[in-house]
């Protein structure tokens, strides 16, 4: 009891004398959270602060062109500029979507009325110009504000021509417009409270924390490379130190450190983003389930640090290939690029990654608002993952010495 | 148990340790690390190994002490096998490693607290062991500093502490002074002594060979995983003189057999002829035309008994080691 007392407060000691190892596990993740929330703060909500610039050469300069410009004006996510056609042709604004001064341009042409009363849509010649770094659903939302735009005109077209006594803004236009249907999207969560929308904070904590968990790999290898190539390791053999101790001994240092990560991490979400100017991190109902989680996810990121160290015959090795498995673990599940945008294949894939089990049991407490029971089958695959790569590192380690 | 020699009993039966036929095969090398050795040290001396650096020296600790596996041999330290009572051989020993073994970023009172708790030395007595320690070490007040913060023949001085914990019967020193300023080097050596005449059985590795004959009743000398001479340091040195003939270049066999057969001579290696002779004038003048008969010019030619250094390259050549 003593020694395993002594190997702990020995751990804790070294950790605590490490500055550069407890910046590494503590505050490099607070940055990542702070960075990411405040990033993807738009991504989360559709005609956000952001708006792309739209220039549109309107050369047909009727008065239906005019009423369809009038239409895509209302489209949120986008900021409309007018271009004067008699000093800009399609090379000029060309050249400005392609030196990025703009994001996407709209050119009507000649006739655009005279076609548009013709109802061939699909004959319209409508041009847009777009960049190639302009992201795809922003290219495809803005598709879908025109199509809607040509619908209102066509149909105001239509109701022209059969109305003759219809003006532009007068009742038949109002007609149309009352009679639009609105699609309401509403988020479903247990409790349904509004407060419990997800947001780029609900997101980026429990992603970059689970993430940050697995930064106990670099000094918890080090660790006991350090032992081994200084030849510690054999005194403590030669001294009767039970090999299982040593590794053993290296765990509740280490767990504590994970769950003083995730207290700071939420106080992260929840204090530090706001004042920062993001959203604040709403925590559910569930500590209990929030610890469950947590200890399964580090249990897991420890056995992951034991088997590096144990497959590591040096530091640079260590450090390298904790690092390379930790960054792919982190990509391939869902950390920084959100499962969601994967294709099919690429989510199935992600499946496989410890990381994307403790993100999705992070996810049943703080964005489903769901209890401990609901993250357990994640807690158990980790716990799981946890005790495979314990059991290998302890096989190595044995061999090693 | 480990007790004193009966003076009626042969060596093998009362030796501290004893170590038989031991063979040790490095995985993917062409000859063995340990090479059919046997030592035999008895309690209370302090026994040298002598050999150049790769010579098995620190082999042979590691696997007297069961940090390597032994592909062969028998190994009994105190009465206790090392096959059926590995825990039990390790406890007898004390080991100061060759690099210091401790944790730099803890202080010296830290680490020495940390390996009492290693060794199993009870809470109540640790404050006492550390002050016994400190003062055979000289490190009563460098307690409170970091480690890793001390001079190099302090952490010597820290790592001769550490292994001097829980009083061991048997120190096992692997090359404790390799690196170290003079003064710090004469503080260790003092303290080996110190221990020895308190009747602690110290095996020490070196291949510094003044270090051997100042603190060693008992010499191994260790080449190639094999001990090429083993006993007392006076009984080693106390040989008849010989006429010594070194060349520069290697001599092929034959002539060498060509030249020593008439003086009951031997060829130490290709490059080191051995006369016995009482009459080494007449003895050069008869090898004399003989060399000259051979096209052979000696590069040194010496008379007499021999100091250690002259033993240890007589017996393991001057070429150098890989």
């Amino acid at each position: 009891m003593r020694l395993i007392g002594a190997l702990i407060r020995k751990e804790i000691l070294l950790l605590t004398r490490d500055w550069h190892g407890l910046a590494l596990l503590f505050v490099l993740p607070a940055v990542f959270i702070c960075i990411m929330s405040l990033a993807m703060q738009d991504a989360h909500e559709l005609g956000g602060s952001r708006q792309e610039p739209v220039r549109v050469l309107d050369l047909d300069d009727t008065d239906t062109s005019r009423t369809f410009v009038a239409e895509l004006n209302a489209l949120e996510a986008f900021r409309f500029q007018h271009v004067d056609a008699a000093a800009t042709d399609r090379e000029t604004l060309a050249d400005a979507v392609q030196a990025r001064d703009v994001g996407i341009a709209l050119i009507l042409p000649e006739g655009f009325s005279a076609m548009l009363q013709g109802g061939q849509d699909d004959a319209l010649g409508l041009e847009v110009l777009h960049g190639p770094g302009l992201l795809p659903q922003v290219r495809e939302l803005f598709a879908l504000g025109v199509e809607g735009a040509l619908t209102q005109a066509m149909l105001a077209s239509a109701l022209e021509r059969l109305a003759p006594s219809w003006q532009p803004g007068g009742r038949a236009q109002q007609v149309l417009q009352d009679s639009s249907l609105t699609v309401i999207s509403t988020p479903v969560y247990r409790g349904n409270s509004s407060r419990h929308t997800p947001n780029a904070v609900q997101q980026s904590v429990p992603a970059w924390l689970v993430f940050a968990m697995y930064f106990i790999v670099s000094p918890l290898a080090s660790s006991l490379i350090i032992e081994r190539e200084q030849g510690t390791l054999a005194r403590l053999r030669q001294l009767n130190v039970p090999a299982g101790w040593v590794l053993g001994g290296r765990v509740l240092p280490y767990y504590a450190v994970n769950m003083v990560q995730l207290v700071l991490m939420l106080a992260v979400g929840v204090y530090l983003v706001p004042l920062l100017g993001g959203d604040q991190l709403t925590l559910g109902g569930s500590p209990a389930g929030l610890w469950v989680i947590a200890s399964a996810n580090s249990l897991a990121a420890i056995g992951f640090a034991l088997l590096i160290a144990s497959l590591s015959k040096t530091l640079i090795q260590a450090t390298l290939l904790g690092g390379v498995i930790t960054l792919i673990m982190g990509a391939l599940g869902g950390i920084m690029v959100p499962k969601a945008v994967m294709p099919p294949g690429m989510q199935a894939a992600a499946n496989l990654s410890p990381m994307s089990w403790g993100l999705e049991g992070f996810w049943h407490i703080l964005l489903r608002l769901e209890g401990a029971a609901a993250a357990l089958p994640e807690a158990l695959a980790l716990a799981g993952f946890g005790m495979v790569c314990w059991t290998l590192a302890a096989i190595l380690h044995r061999r090693n010495l | 148990m480990i007790s004193p020699p009966a003076a009626d009993r042969p060596v093998q039966e009362y030796s501290v340790i004893d170590i038989r036929a031991l063979r040790k095969w490095y995985p993917g090398s062409d000859a063995p690390a340990l090479d059919d050795l046997s030592l035999h040290i008895e309690p209370g001396q302090v026994f040298g190994i002598l050999g150049a650096n790769g010579a098995g020296k620190s082999t042979l600790l590691q696997v007297m002490l069961g940090l390597l596996a032994k592909d062969n041999g028998e190994v009994i330290v105190g009465g206790h096998s090392l096959d059926d009572d590995a825990s039990k051989v390790r406890a007898l020993f004390g080991l100061i490693p060759q690099a210091p073994a401790f944790y730099p970023t803890l202080t010296v009172a830290e680490n020495l607290e940390f390996f009492s708790a290693a060794r199993a030395i009870h809470r109540g007595l640790q404050a006492r062991e550390t002050r016994r320690v400190c003062a055979i070490s000289g490190l009563e007040q460098w307690l409170k500093h970091r480690a890793g913060r001390l001079s190099g023949g302090l952490q010597r001085r820290l790592n001769l502490a550490i292994g001097l914990l829980g009083k061991p019967p048997i120190l096992c020193m692997d090359e404790p002074t390799v690196g170290v300023d003079p003064q710090s080097r004469q503080f260790i050596l003092d303290s080996v002594s110190a221990l020895a005449n308190q009747g602690t059985t110290v095996l020490y590795t070196s291949h510094y060979m003044e270090e051997m004959q100042r603190l060693c009743d008992r010499v191994a000398i260790m080449d190639r995983g094999r001990i090429l001479a083993q006993g007392r340091l006076s009984d080693l040195l106390n040989r008849a003189p010989v006429l010594r003939i070194e060349f520069s270049g290697e001599v092929p066999d034959a002539t060498l057999d060509a030249l020593s057969r008439p003086f009951n001579g031997r060829a130490i290696h290709s490059r080191l002829l051995e006369l016995q002779t009482s009459d080494p004038a007449d003895c050069m003048e008869r090898l004399g035309g003989l060399l000259q008969a051979h096209n052979i010019t000696p590069a040194s030619v010496s008379y007499g008994g021999e100091d250690l250094q002259q033993l240890f390259f007589r017996l393991t050549g001057r070429a150098l080691r890989d």
